[in-house]
């Protein structure tokens, strides 16, 4: 083996234990907002709807059925966002939770071809393209 | 009951399915489902769509422990990732023509193999010498320090290529029932790929929260995340996992294990007599 892919073996391994450490904090840190986010924004929504939301009986099935309509475009979500409605921000912290792997499927495909790692990233960013297939698959229903 | 009390019961029990399900090795969603459909009667496609959410969170979570510990192997991870994508898509789609009886008999199904499968002993086998052409080409070979037996192992990956074929049906299951199937994807990498059953279970872990994303998109679309039935569910399920990881060594897992699968057998069966009645 030659001076020249020992060294370019060790830089690789190098990188990963890096990326391992990038991947890492970005899904805790990921999980702890897009959490935060919902749970915030379930204790709007109860208390800017109190009297509908905590009245007993047949009400109930009408939330957690297909029959209530909530914001499920991402134009939507922002609408609701901006005015504050609490059932928005409980959907956008889901929509933050949902784009945690995004995120590390990215930075990896990134962090691979910094590495002139080619194989491995295009491998990550064929990942990556068919996370953002299936989200534009979902929008146009 | 009202939509308040019904989001806090909800919450609560999730802790709960979260905690059983990090101290036998299962992701949540094999629990929520069940619960929301037979225990709360939620639609079938709003069950699903609130598990898929959730097993995002348990899986993330679960892998930033793991990654960190370098037990899982990232290159694996991303390549296996092609395939149970592309199968998360097929199945969130599919989730869309069949009937809620056709899901109810599968998730039954599914569930009787998981229960199978815990009742088996886990082992481990020999390591490979070599790896395959692809395999060799990606570098998926690793090492990393087991701590039972305080040494540094080597391993290799081979029937890369079968590895794929069976990872796009687990991302088909898992994107159908939203659920993270391990139960499909722990022995695709261990008894195909011969990867090591820890490493194995640690990139399944890892590679969950990229499959469940891929469909989670589509059911967000459709109106399948329901604030009320989803919020909850993500973050019971995600507070039971973090306390179970903190439990588990203070535990006889091997008493858990065995009432859970009696559990799952039960639930089991009652799936599946709902698909077919």
């Amino acid at each position: 083996m030659s001076a020249a892919t020992g060294r370019s073996i060790a830089d690789h391994l190098d990188a990963e234990k890096m990326l391992e450490g990038i991947v890492s904090r970005v899904l805790r840190l990921g999980v702890v907002i897009s959490l935060g986010v919902s749970a915030f924004g379930l204790v709007v929504a109860f208390l800017q709807d109190s009297r509908r939301l905590s009245a007993t009986g047949s009400i109930r099935l009408h939330y957690i059925s297909h029959a209530f309509q909530f914001p499920h475009t991402l134009h939507a979500v922002y609408a609701g966002v901006s005015a504050f409605s609490g059932i928005a921000i409980v959907e956008l912290g889901l929509i933050l939770l949902l784009l945690t792997p995004f995120a590390w499927v990215l930075i990896s495909a990134i962090v691979f071809a910094y590495h002139k790692d080619k194989a491995l990233s295009i491998v990550a960013f064929t990942v990556f393209a068919v996370l953002v297939l299936s989200v534009s698959l979902g929008k146009s229903g | 009951m009202s939509v308040l009390i019904f989001s806090l019961t909800l919450g609560l029990l999730c802790v709960g399915a979260g905690l059983l399900g990090s101290l036998v090795g299962l992701g949540g969603g094999i629990i929520v489902v069940p619960l929301l459909t037979l225990v709360f009667h939620v639609d079938i496609r709003i069950a699903i769509g609130a598990s898929i959410i959730s097993t995002i969170a348990t899986s993330s979570g679960a892998a930033a422990a793991y990654v960190k510990g370098g037990l899982s192997n990232i290159r694996v991870a991303l390549l296996l990732g092609i395939a149970t994508t592309f199968g998360a898509i097929s199945g969130a789609y599919i989730a869309g023509f069949v009937s809620a009886r056709f899901l109810y008999a599968l998730f039954g199904t599914i569930l009787a193999i998981s229960a199978i499968q815990m009742l088996k002993r886990k082992k481990e086998r020999k390591a490979l010498d070599k790896p395959d052409a692809l395999a060799e080409r990606l570098r998926l070979s690793k090492t990393y320090y087991d701590t039972a037996s305080q040494e540094t192992v080597t391993y290799h990956v081979e029937r890369t290529r079968l590895g794929l074929l069976l990872m796009y049906i687990a991302g088909l299951v898992s994107g159908l029932l939203g659920i993270g199937s391990g139960a499909l994807k722990v022995p695709a990498m261990d008894l195909a790929m011969r990867l090591p059953m820890k490493v194995s279970t640690a990139t399944s872990n890892f590679m969950i929260g990229v499959t469940a994303a891929a469909s989670a998109g589509i059911y967000f679309f459709r109106g399948d995340i329901n604030p009320f039935v989803a919020g909850p569910t993500a973050l019971g399920v995600v507070i039971g996992a973090v306390a179970g990881a903190k439990l588990l060594p203070k535990l006889k897992a091997e008493k858990v294990r065995g009432i859970f699968i009696v559990v799952l057998i039960g639930v089991s069966l009652q799936m599946l007599l709902k698909g077919f009645a």
